[in-house]
């Protein structure tokens, strides 16, 4: 303890970093079952493939007219530079909040409280870091490029994907360095908002004059290689290189009390996904941000009054006490929502689902209230009241949300419309018809993600290839719920190709996703019921089976 | 002789931490000299651990400073003299107990030479040799609260800061611990524990008392006062 002294002159810490690194993974490798591991990958690779060969058979529509080519051509660097400012947008405020490396809590405690150089002992998480972020950029871009090769032509796939795996590296590592250049000279959260707020707005002004002055539109140039080369677009390489290197060099000096509460939160996310938990990752997703109710609501409500409405009024309460960022955050998905809908209204099929998982996670934050009573579950049961009545009592007010969600989206798309994008009337009529269906199955497919038990453990004798299946099963269930809510767009879409009139086809098509939604809603009000009532024949059934 | 021999073993000035509009340490004006043998105690929620993982560096004061031997709290020699043992433990899942114990004295420079005879010597002190090549995820709260003290005490410090390190220790543990503690102070460590155990009293030297984030008491240990402290 104190009389040992401290061995300055002992091996550099580099070394003995490596050694503790080596000596975890050499007994994390002891505890892998090698096949399994293969079993794995196989599985892995196979849904890879199967999800890519949908995808490109989904998005075969038609190619691009040599007028939209033209606007692809002059705007498309723009709205490129656009989603990319949204990736920035994104690292710049992890970054801001100690992200993105996701330390080992043991890390924290020992390596980085250690006399050891603290930019020495993060420099390989950090580069590891970069090169994910750079992979997964490589694998997204590939992809979408693959997809844009279909409507954009310009040399196809082996031309499209080169350019699409690079650029979307880069996005990747350029984005995992400005979240570590953040983190490591500490920028403070509301400096990172508005540098991510000056990045958004730099790129919207790009959109907006139909030019390009900013690094990302010089990015969206770059992807849009294929169709026009600009030289000039080459340069924004050296800046990603440059985010990249400067962000690993400095990350030395990140903040520690953000390291330990990113480790602890990041590997409860991580067991939260192993169990599918949705509704625990966006909660625990929540304290990473720091996001927290108001201590003051926006608006001051009376008193709680007996009876059911009891329920509704504690939810309303909930709502007064959004922050600022949740507020922001459910506009943001209901824009999201409304633009990838018209997107695949007009033409892009796969942006349907795009627009689902916007509706889904919007769905995830206005249940709120439902959620921690299933959180909580003692405290709804000590209450007088049939469990799913109190369930069904929590239903309007986020219905109220989603609506609201909804019509943002449908304000988005007739936006687009008056830009000129495509028909005002289409806008107006089909956005109408989508707009409860949506908004209910959007409701009804977080329902089901919160109300749904955890994965049975052990067992479940399934042959792997079956217990796979209901994993993946498990996993999209409740957002292809909500594509239920969608189905009068597509019916709506193919009415105009047959030139039979959209709106009204639309509104006929929202009666089945009605129905559905209507059915999820019940689900939650008489599920115990349901549950015993096939017990009850089960067992029925046993005993007549039996021999007398 | 240089400015850090003479410094304070830990002084904090003005030494402020709130979280969002809840303040968990007023400003706080404090020196412990060197070779001090100190109870911090307290209610729940008066500031013991905030204080403590600022001075560890794990916790950015909202105001003030705190330093270590003189050297900014957190900075590299700073965390060359402290060693920090918290109230939760938190070890490696892939990592035995002996791998722990080399690893970890390695990082903060312990002889390769010595490392095998320390770290038997503490294992063999808290009953742990027989698990020494055992997983610490296999481990009870108690047993992890030992390997962490183990952990914490292989290291070479001027400085040790013990965040409530009974909780979960059965008889033989804590009376080790005791023992281990005032051994450290005995080779001329500061040596500051944050402890509700009323026992403590009888060997800690001084006894620093907070409540509701600011200083109540500075002075002498006894029982009855620490008592009074804690109630």
């Amino acid at each position: 303890m104190a009389a040992v002294a401290h061995d300055p002159g002992a091996d550099a810490p580099g070394v003995e970093l490596r050694l503790l690194a080596r000596a975890r993974r050499r007994n994390r490798a002891a505890g892998v079952d090698v096949f399994e591991g293969f079993y794995q990958a196989y599985l892995t690779a196979f849904g890879c493939g199967v999800a890519v060969l949908l995808a490109s058979d989904a998005v075969g529509d038609r190619k691009l007219t040599p007028h939209q080519m033209a606007t692809v051509v002059a705007h498309g660097p723009g709205v490129i530079g656009l989603g990319v400012a949204a990736v920035w947008a994104v690292a710049i405020r992890s970054g801001s909040r100690g992200g993105p490396l996701v330390l080992p809590a043991a890390d924290v405690r020992h390596v980085l409280l250690a006399p050891v150089p603290r930019d020495r002992a993060l420099r390989s998480p950090a580069v590891r870091q970069v090169r994910f972020a750079a992979f997964v950029g490589l694998i997204i871009g590939a992809g979408l490029s693959v997809l844009a090769s279909h409507r954009l032509g310009g040399g196809g796939v082996p031309t499209w994907a080169p350019v699409g795996a690079a650029v979307g590296a880069g996005v990747g590592a350029s984005a995992a360095g400005l979240g570590l250049v953040c983190s490591g000279r500490r920028v403070r959260p509301w400096i990172g908002l508005l540098l991510a707020l000056a990045v958004l707005g730099w790129s919207g002004l790009d959109v907006g004059l139909g030019r390009v002055t900013s690094p990302m539109g010089l990015v969206g140039q770059l992807a849009l290689a294929p169709m026009r080369f600009r030289p000039g677009s080459l340069g924004v390489a050296a800046l990603v290189v440059a985010v990249a290197v400067f962000g690993v060099l400095g990350v030395g000096g990140i903040s520690l009390e953000q390291a330990e509460r990113r480790a602890t939160l990041a590997s409860q996310i991580r067991f939260a996904l192993t169990l599918q938990d949705l509704r625990t990752v966006v909660l625990l997703r929540r304290q990473l941000t720091q996001e927290q109710s108001r201590p003051r609501p926006w608006i001051r409500l009376g008193p709680l009054s007996a009876g059911r409405r009891v329920v509704w009024r504690r939810d309303l309460r909930g709502l007064t006490r959004w922050p600022p960022v949740r507020i922001g955050r459910l506009v943001l998905l209901g824009v999201v929502a409304g633009a990838a809908l018209a997107g695949a209204f007009a033409g892009t099929t796969p942006l349907i689902v795009v627009g689902a998982l916007a509706l889904f996670l919007a769905g995830l934050e206005a249940l709120e209230p439902l959620a921690q009573d299933i959180d909580h579950p003692d405290l709804p049961a000590s209450t007088p009241t049939v469990p799913g009545e109190l369930r069904l009592a929590h239903a309007p007010v986020p219905f109220a949300v989603m609506v609201v969600v909804a019509l943002i989206g449908w304000a988005t798309v007739v936006v687009m419309a008056a830009a000129g994008v495509f028909s005002l009337h289409l806008a107006v009529t089909v956005g109408a018809a989508l707009l409860l269906p949506s908004a209910l199955l959007g409701l009804v497919g977080a329902i089901a993600s919160v109300v749904m038990e955890p994965p049975a453990s052990g067992g479940d004798f399934l042959p792997a290839e079956i217990a796979g299946v209901k994993v993946v099963l498990r996993a999209i269930w409740s957002p292809a719920l909500v594509l239920v809510g969608l189905i009068p767009l597509l019916v709506a879409r193919s009415a105009l190709h047959r030139h039979v009139a959209p709106g009204p086809a639309a509104v006929s098509a929202s009666i089945l996703p009605l129905m559905v939604g209507i059915l999820g809603v019940a689900w939650l009000r008489f599920r115990e019921d349901v549950h015993e009532y096939f017990s009850m024949t089960a067992a029925t059934a046993q005993k007549q089976d039996r021999p007398a | 002789m240089t400015d850090h021999d003479l410094a304070p073993a830990l002084e904090a000035t003005g030494l402020t931490k709130s979280y969002g509009i809840h303040p968990a340490l007023e400003p706080l004006d404090l020196a412990v000299a060197a070779g001090e043998l100190v109870m911090l105690v307290g209610p729940n929620g008066s500031g013991k651990t905030t204080m403590l993982r600022m001075a560890a560096g794990l916790l950015e004061p909202t105001d003030g400073t705190v330093a270590i031997d003189g050297f900014p709290a957190g900075s590299l020699d700073a965390r060359a003299a402290l060693s920090y043992l918290p109230d939760n433990p938190v070890l490696y899942d892939d990592l035995s107990l002996v791998e722990h114990l080399h690893f970890i004295g390695r990082l903060h420079g312990v002889p390769a030479d010595e490392l095998d005879e320390r770290g038997a010597a503490l294992m063999d002190r808290f009953g742990l040799t027989h698990r020494a090549d055992d997983l610490p995820v296999t481990f009870s709260r108690g047993l992890r609260q030992k390997t962490s003290i183990a952990i914490g005490l292989i290291r070479p410090f001027s400085v040790l800061l013990v965040d409530e390190p009974f909780v979960g220790l059965d008889q033989p543990g804590k009376r080790a611990l005791t023992e281990l503690l005032v051994d450290a102070y005995d080779q001329g460590a500061t040596v500051i524990v944050a402890t509700h155990a009323l026992e403590f009293a009888e060997v800690a030297k001084r006894c620093i008392g907070l409540r509701d984030g600011e200083l109540a008491y500075d002075g002498e240990a006894s029982a009855a006062q620490v008592e009074r402290l804690v109630s």
